[in-house]
């Protein structure tokens, strides 16, 4: 099955706005409990309200670090690198595959295919999660958009 | 935790202690600003001298806070502080409900329009045949001397007229209970007597 980049982009954008909801629900309750929590205070002893109004705050904010540098970047640079792919054209090249080592770059888990092909040795992105596996000291026949590997057929020797 | 996660905290810890830091912060004013009292709840103070024992604000709270007080706050300045006479006009006289002077500062202060006039009180100090404050006696001078530093001279007390407390178009009169508390020494115990 070969991948698509425009329908991993449709796939990751909405992820990401589904991620970003949740987010505003979490935000919007959270400055719904706090503010009421500061109005309850009001003409009485306000250590345990504005401790408590602490704890969620400083809970709330590291959410907001985590989620911000975490999986709303990683969600980010996907769809760059999908933008990217989309962008490329397709390339096709038959080759032998060398090694596949696990390879992170931007927090995007892949793996790089160094394939010794016509034009000599390539490195190859395959994305983790492809729906095909490529295996050392095999030949394949390589389709790739921006270096990525977006579909591969074996080979007979 | 996985992986990438740990390796971004690396870099991103001050984020974290930052966030942590400011939501104390800001919950900690908020909470300050929200509940401090209001004018009505809090009764100023400005001494014209040394304030040796600040407890005096506690005792002060605890006999007004059938009153709805909530705060007392002493301000004071020495009177030979080169600073006195800015802080008593702008801390004393517009800021405070009642102020503590040495008559000789009051003699030289405009009484009509700054301070309230009294009525119900004896031994008091009087401008134009209105009364405008209360000179404390050798009894309460006695009784609050564990408190503040009095001289050899007289000494007034009075209540500002800008004060919501007692002065003019005043919303309580906790200044003017406060004002026959302190002039009426009977009342004033200290923290030995109690």
């Amino acid at each position: 099955m070969k991948l698509s980049p425009e329908a991993l982009f449709v796939g990751e954008k909405a992820r990401l706005k589904k991620l970003l909801t949740i987010f505003v629900v979490v935000a919007i309750l959270w400055a719904g409990v706090s503010v009421t929590l500061l109005l309850l205070s009001k003409g009485r002893q306000y250590l345990w309200f504005m401790v408590a109004d602490m704890v969620i705050s400083v809970a709330f904010g590291w959410y907001a670090v985590w989620f911000f540098t975490n999986p709303y970047r990683d969600g980010k640079n996907l769809l760059s690198l999908y933008r990217r792919m989309s962008a490329s054209a397709e390339t096709t090249e038959t080759g032998v595959c060398e090694s596949v080592d696990e390879h992170t770059k931007e927090n995007i888990l892949s793996y790089r295919v160094t394939a010794l092909t016509g034009g000599g040795e390539r490195y190859l992105t395959l994305l983790e999660g492809a729906p095909f596996t490529i295996e050392p000291s095999k030949r394949y026949l390589f389709t790739t958009r921006a270096n990525v590997i977006v579909d591969c057929e074996a080979q007979d020797e | 935790m996985n992986k990438s996660f740990k390796t971004r905290l690396y870099y991103d810890w001050v984020l974290y202690l930052l966030v942590a830091a400011a939501a104390i912060l800001i919950w900690y004013f908020a909470f300050g600003l929200f509940n401090a009292p209001a004018p009505t709840e809090t009764i100023r103070v400005f001494f014209a001298g040394k304030v040796v024992d600040r407890s005096f604000e506690d005792l002060a709270l605890s006999k007004m806070s059938d009153n709805g007080v909530k705060l007392v706050e002493i301000d004071s300045c020495l009177v030979d502080d080169a600073a006195f006479s800015a802080k008593y006009a702008a801390v004393g006289l517009n800021g405070c409900d009642v102020v503590i002077a040495l008559e000789s500062v009051i003699d030289k202060t405009e009484c009509e329009g700054t301070f309230a006039e009294l009525n119900g009180f004896e031994n008091v100090y009087l401008r134009d045949g209105k009364a405008y404050g209360v000179f404390l006696e050798k009894s309460a001078i006695t009784a609050l001397s564990a408190y503040f530093s009095f001289g050899d001279s007289n000494y007034v007390a009075l209540i500002a007229a800008s004060s919501v407390n007692g002065g003019d178009g005043a919303l309580t009169d906790n200044a003017v209970v406060f004002l026959r508390w302190i002039a009426d020494n009977g009342k004033v115990q200290t923290h030995t007597e109690n």
